[in-house]
């Protein structure tokens, strides 16, 4: 067991008291740490926002502030699904940031008993489960409890910011250096 | 006012008389009751208390200290015999000044004085006894002034043996920060650097005219406060360096001194040193982990100046002789009103910018929303007056965050004093549109760049005065800087009467660097340009001041940060103008909103050069598309299409287009969109890390239709379109 599950089920039993805010997503129930849930809105217009992963639908306007927006269907490599009435964005926060992540439906609140929770198995190297906190089996339903910090951090997001650090403007300096390379060539 | 007065008599009221009780009926000669001492304690604790509630910071102060006096005699660290007569006497005369300040309303100025100058004796000899505080006869406290005035000029300034342990160690930078000290300490920074600015002002008039007594009068006082205060605290640096300035000015005060130069140089250095200190303090709160950096370069500074200081307060007498004929001349001249900085007493308050923030947040999206119900509601009328009262709330709400940029102003005044120190040159200092208001954060980073370009003009741009004369012109050299407004923006000008740039020199340094080739010709711009090139310099010698060819990179990566330009010209043998040209506001952008596809940018006005809209055949190509080009003004200019730069889905590059022409690095490029739809004033809101590393997106915006724009840095697009053309050609 990590530091991180430990924190995490501390906050969810300790802070909480097992709180949790369910949602569906293609027929599977996710959960939510209450606490890092601030509000549900219905979905709106997503202004996409270029050159970022995927996964990040882009932003929209909650109120005047800019909210980026997670699709958890490209995220969770699931087919994308037409917009209905169901569809809306629970708005997250996310290490003191706030952003919306798009889901089918919104369940509700249940809570949830220390026994009826188990921290994330071992799934193995082939399945990322960084994003799995914990697992919440009730007598007739599963609940899959998210690690929203695990969702941005994850290897697809960095591998582009890594791709977008290499492309990004080069200061004088680096410029030069450039430069000598060229020039250098030049003189072989 | 008076309700005040009446609540904090009303709520001290019975604990006083609690307090006059236990002392009334006890004899505090007889060897010690703790059970008494603990309850005299609790009660000044509970007057400090209540004063400290009402923002009486002096008399909860002294109530704190005799609290904390008697548990020191509890814990036996004090004679108990020997101190309480002394400590009584000393509750006694506070007793008496609260009830004059109760009664009065006001205490006057010389009160005041004697009180805090038994404050500052008592907090300074914690370690001693109470027994040598001096003390005012009771009951006539305004005859005492003098004598303790005189008593504070008999004490000597004496560096401290224990000088290395005691800043060393700077151990208030390093303490734990007490939860009751914290409100304090918030107060007292702000307040000892407005106090340590309007010192400066006041030493710099003290120069001029060293016999401006009102000036020398309010230096004192300032320096004072933040001796109070540090006292309290018990900031021992601060103490020490505040309290030999202090003896200093005093002396000025009494005629014993003459603020000779030296004696102004003296006191600058405090200042420094105790601006190092608060801004090392005041991190130390923000920050709370980080160890200060500076230490070491205190230490030496600390040691030389407060030896300086003792130094000075040694040769009173023999100064004072030298100077008596001078002072009698000057006084039979009549004193036409002395000049004397003003402090600020006007109404103001301290807000904090984050709350400034959230309001001009809010009253950003109250526009939005407005502009969204205007589209679809049907009683406009009503809409109107909403309309202009949300207008009224925009306008006061941008005013809030602009300052007058005087304060600046007034720092450069003392740097170019220090300069012209430094350098020996003569030069004139002339300022401009001190009252021009400039938004915050233009204020907070303009200082550096508007140094270091005087800086230049003192050492490069300024000739000796052999030379001036020699070539016509007055011995006296003049920098002058002004603020302007000119349309949306702020311009800051500094120009100086010097040397002017030497092109030949620029340009011969510019082939020795290869920045450029001998066969190009450049125009004069261009070759300015060479200036703000890293590590470029032209001087012939480092000097103190400046040469190192370090800077002027960064005024321009600065200036550039704050969305503004630079523009220098210069007339060889005449002069130099630098220019800043600024948004008004960096919060708010005027800028042409550009379609492409279904993506909105926000393209500032400030940096578009020309737009060519909807043209047919005015692009070229190398080959297959690609290296699209135009020739603007028989120049070539490379095209960057923003729907591919961003590789936007779906995107086709219109057949006619519409270009934006912006410069860089005196190279013009053309940005190709679909279209532009409108000019707009664009208030900036920042996007979420996950989008800050996108190459060219400076922040969002909230558009008049509540859609969201992304507001772009043409530079960075440029710098990036370069450096991958760079990369190719490497892969090639």
């Amino acid at each position: 067991m990590t530091t991180q599950d430990i924190e995490t089920e501390n906050t969810i039993f300790k802070k909480s008291g097992g709180k949790l805010l369910t949602v569906n997503l293609d027929n599977k129930e996710y959960g939510i740490p209450i606490l890092q849930a601030r509000e549900v809105v219905s979905m709106q217009n997503v202004y996409p926002i270029p050159r970022t992963p995927s996964f990040m639908k882009g932003a929209i306007n909650l109120r005047g502030r800019i909210i980026p927006i997670i699709d958890l269907r490209i995220k969770f490599e699931l087919t994308e699904q037409e917009v209905n009435k169901e569809t809306c964005i629970v708005v997250v926060n996310i290490n003191d940031n706030t952003h919306g992540i798009i889901v089918d439906q919104l369940n509700g609140v249940i809570t949830i008993k220390e026994e009826e929770y188990e921290d994330s198995p071992n799934f193995g190297n082939n399945i990322n489960a960084n994003f799995v906190a914990g697992i919440v089996k009730l007598a007739n339903r599963v609940i899959i409890v998210l690690e929203l910090e695990s969702i941005l951090d994850n290897s697809e997001l960095t591998n582009i910011s890594e791709l977008l650090e290499s492309t990004i403007p080069m200061t004088e300096e680096s410029n030069a250096i450039q430069t000598e390379i060229v020039e250098s060539k030049e003189g072989e | 006012m008076t309700n005040s007065f009446d609540g904090i008599s009303e709520a001290i009221a019975p604990i006083r008389d609690a307090c006059n009780t236990v002392l009334i009926s006890n004899d505090f000669t007889t060897p010690c009751n703790p059970k008494l001492l603990i309850a005299l304690g609790e009660h000044f604790s509970e007057i400090s208390g209540i004063l400290g509630k009402n923002d009486e910071i002096f008399f909860q102060a002294s109530f704190e200290f005799l609290n904390a006096y008697i548990q020191k005699i509890l814990f036996q660290e004090k004679d108990y015999l020997a101190t309480m007569p002394a400590l009584l006497r000393y509750y006694d005369v506070l007793d008496i000044t609260l009830d004059c300040w109760l009664i009065q309303k006001e205490l006057n100025d010389d009160d005041k004085e004697i009180l805090s100058g038994m404050q500052d004796a008592l907090a300074n000899q914690q370690s001693d006894d109470v027994t040598d505080i001096p003390f005012p006869e009771e009951g006539n406290l305004t005859a005492a002034t003098e004598k303790n005035a005189d008593k504070r000029n008999v004490e000597i300034f004496v560096v401290p043996d224990n000088l290395d342990e005691l800043t060393g160690s700077f151990g208030f930078l390093n303490a734990e920060i007490l939860e009751e000290e914290q409100d304090i300490i918030d107060v007292f920074i702000p307040e000892a650097l407005d106090s340590l600015e309007n010192m400066e002002q006041n030493l710099l008039l003290i120069e001029e005219d060293p016999f401006n007594k009102e000036s020398i009068n309010s230096a004192f006082r300032s320096i004072h406060t933040i001796k109070g205060v540090a006292s309290f605290l018990n900031y021992q640096e601060i103490i020490l360096l505040s309290t030999g300035a202090e003896m200093l000015l005093d002396k000025c005060r009494n005629d014993e001194l003459s603020p000779n130069s030296q004696l102004v140089n003296v006191m600058f250095d405090v200042i420094d040193l105790l601006h190092t200190l608060l801004n090392n303090l005041q991190l130390r709160i923000k920050i709370v982990n980080k160890k200060n950096v500076s230490q070491e370069i205190q230490l030496i500074d600390m040691r030389t100046v407060l030896y300086s200081l003792q130094l000075l307060l040694s040769m009173t007498q023999s100064v004072e002789e030298i100077l008596k004929p001078v002072q009698e001349k000057s006084q039979s001249i009549p004193d036409s009103s002395p000049k004397i900085v003003q402090t600020l007493k006007s109404e103001s308050i301290r807000v904090p910018v984050e709350k400034i923030d959230v309001i001009s947040d809010a009253v950003g999206e109250l526009l939005i929303s407005l502009s969204l119900l205007k589209q679809t509601a049907e009683n406009k009328d009503t809409l109107h007056n909403i309309d202009m009262i949300t207008d009224l709330l925009y306008a006061n709400i941008l005013k809030m965050r602009m300052f007058p940029i005087k304060s600046i102003y007034d720092k450069i005044n003392r740097q170019i004093r220090d300069l012209i120190n430094k350098s020996g040159k003569k030069v004139k200092f002339v300022t401009f549109g001190a009252e021009t208001e400039v938004d915050k954060v233009i204020l907070d980073e303009i200082y550096a760049p508007l140094t270091h370009i005087i800086r230049n003009s003192m050492d490069h741009g300024i000739e000796d005065a052999e030379t001036r004369l020699a070539n016509n012109k007055a011995a006296i050299a003049t920098i002058s800087l002004s603020t302007t407004i000119q349309g949306n923006n702020v311009v800051i000008e500094i120009i100086d009467d010097g040397g002017g740039l030497n092109k030949e020199k620029i340009l011969q340094k510019a082939h020795l660097k290869k920045l450029t080739s001998k066969k190009d010709t450049l125009s004069d711009q261009q070759i300015y340009e060479f200036i703000f090139h890293p590590g470029f310099s032209t001087a012939e010698k480092v000097s103190e001041i400046s040469g190192r060819g370090v800077g002027m990179d960064v005024v321009k990566k600065t200036i550039q940060s704050l969305a503004g330009d630079i523009k220098l010209s210069s007339t060889l043998g005449k002069g130099t103008t630098v220019a800043f040209h600024l948004p008004l506001s960096t919060s708010i952008i005027e800028g042409l909103v550009v379609k492409v596809a279904d993506f909105k940018f926000i393209i500032p006005v400030l940096q578009i050069k020309h737009t060519m809209i909807n043209k047919k055949d005015m692009l070229n190509n190398l080959y297959n598309n690609k290296g699209a080009f135009h020739i603007f003004q028989n120049k070539t200019v490379p095209l960057i299409d923003l729907g591919e730069f961003y590789s936007i889905p779906d995107y086709k590059m219109q057949v006619a287009p519409t270009l934006l022409l912006i410069e860089f690095n005196l190279e013009i490029f053309g940005l190709v969109v679909d279209e532009i739809l409108y000019r707009q004033k664009v208030v900036t809101k920042s996007l979420s890390k996950e989008y800050e590393n996108v190459c060219g997106i400076k922040a969002g915006t909230i558009l008049g239709d509540g859609s969201i724009g992304l507001i772009l840095e043409p530079r960075d697009i440029i710098e990036e379109h370069k450096s991958n053309n760079i990369n190719e050609s490497i892969n090639k």
